[in-house]
């Protein structure tokens, strides 16, 4: 607060006379409590399991066709017990490798993939994965029941 | 305790303003490490995959073995599918996290694919568990 008293005011300008500083705090305490009370939120709500997946974009309705050398396309068959390419069934190794020769051929190659209504999902992820693990980046999904490409 | 002596002299502290920070300092850790669980409706088996990253902010879509969709954990007909994204058109391009049974009939996920193509959600997420023994190449 300041002191209007005139003498007091020159005291203070030559020194003499020091201000007291007034002791100044807050109640932290409650705001610990807070961030502990949230802390126990998070930790009992939260997961550290990464969801992890197969990322795929799908071609827009609008999108055009794209003409391409018969030598990039690589067509496939999942079936249950490995990959069928050119009527040949190829088990996972044998068809990455498969990939990965092709690729080096022809760059910039497609992989087709034509599911059959009654394949497992688990064979479609397996597919995306081989060609994921041989390089391959354009795939293109095909159902073999029905016909249209994504 | 003897007047006088050193340990009549110590002044008890709190530590408050100490708790505070060190609370806050692990809140915006977790808060910033941890991830919520996002509505499934059913549980699945996932198949295992070569994945890359982590998906995030993604609507959540999971289909069971029997081929009944969730969307948001709320069980939906196809046709219902179709509406709830239409309503999301403003979100399309967030990914769509699909969360398949392993067992599950391409079928099923050939058409729910055709919607999303349909309704413009073109992004998305094959979930799957990361396969441990082989890595993609970078």
């Amino acid at each position: 607060m300041e002191n209007d008293n005139l003498i007091v005011k020159i005291l203070q300008r030559r020194g003499r006379l020091k201000n007291r500083p007034e002791e100044r705090s807050f109640d932290s305490v409650s705001i610990a409590d807070m961030a502990f009370l949230l802390l126990i939120f998070f930790i009992v709500t939260g997961s550290f399991v990464l969801r992890q997946g197969i990322f795929f974009s799908l071609p827009s309705k609008t999108s055009g066709s794209v003409s391409l050398d018969e030598r990039q396309i690589t067509e496939v068959f999942p079936v249950e017990n490995g990959f069928l390419h050119n009527g040949i069934l190829l088990n996972r190794e044998g068809f990455g490798r498969m990939l990965r020769e092709r690729g080096k051929k022809a760059a910039d190659s497609v992989l087709m993939i034509h599911m059959g209504g009654k394949i497992r999902y688990e064979r479609l992820v397996d597919t995306l994965s081989v060609a994921r693990e041989s390089g391959v980046r354009r795939v293109s999904l095909k159902n073999a029941d029905k016909g249209g490409a994504l | 305790m003897r007047k006088g002596s050193f340990l009549s002299k110590l002044r008890p502290i709190t530590l408050g303003s100490a708790m505070a920070d060190m609370a806050l300092l692990l809140l915006v850790f977790f808060m910033a490490s941890t991830t919520t669980e996002p509505p499934r409706g059913v549980e699945v088996v996932l198949p295992k995959g070569t994945t890359r990253g982590a998906e995030q902010d993604s609507l959540y879509m999971t289909i069971s073995r029997s081929g009944d969709i969730y969307f948001d954990g709320n069980l939906v007909e196809l046709e219902g599918l179709h509406d709830n994204l239409a309503m999301r058109r403003g979100e399309k391009d967030r990914p769509v996290a699909i969360t398949a049974d392993r067992d599950l009939d391409y079928a099923y996920i050939s058409r729910v694919l055709g919607i999303l193509q349909e309704q413009d959600f073109l992004n998305v997420v094959f979930m799957s568990e990361p396969r441990e023994s082989i890595r993609p190449p970078r």
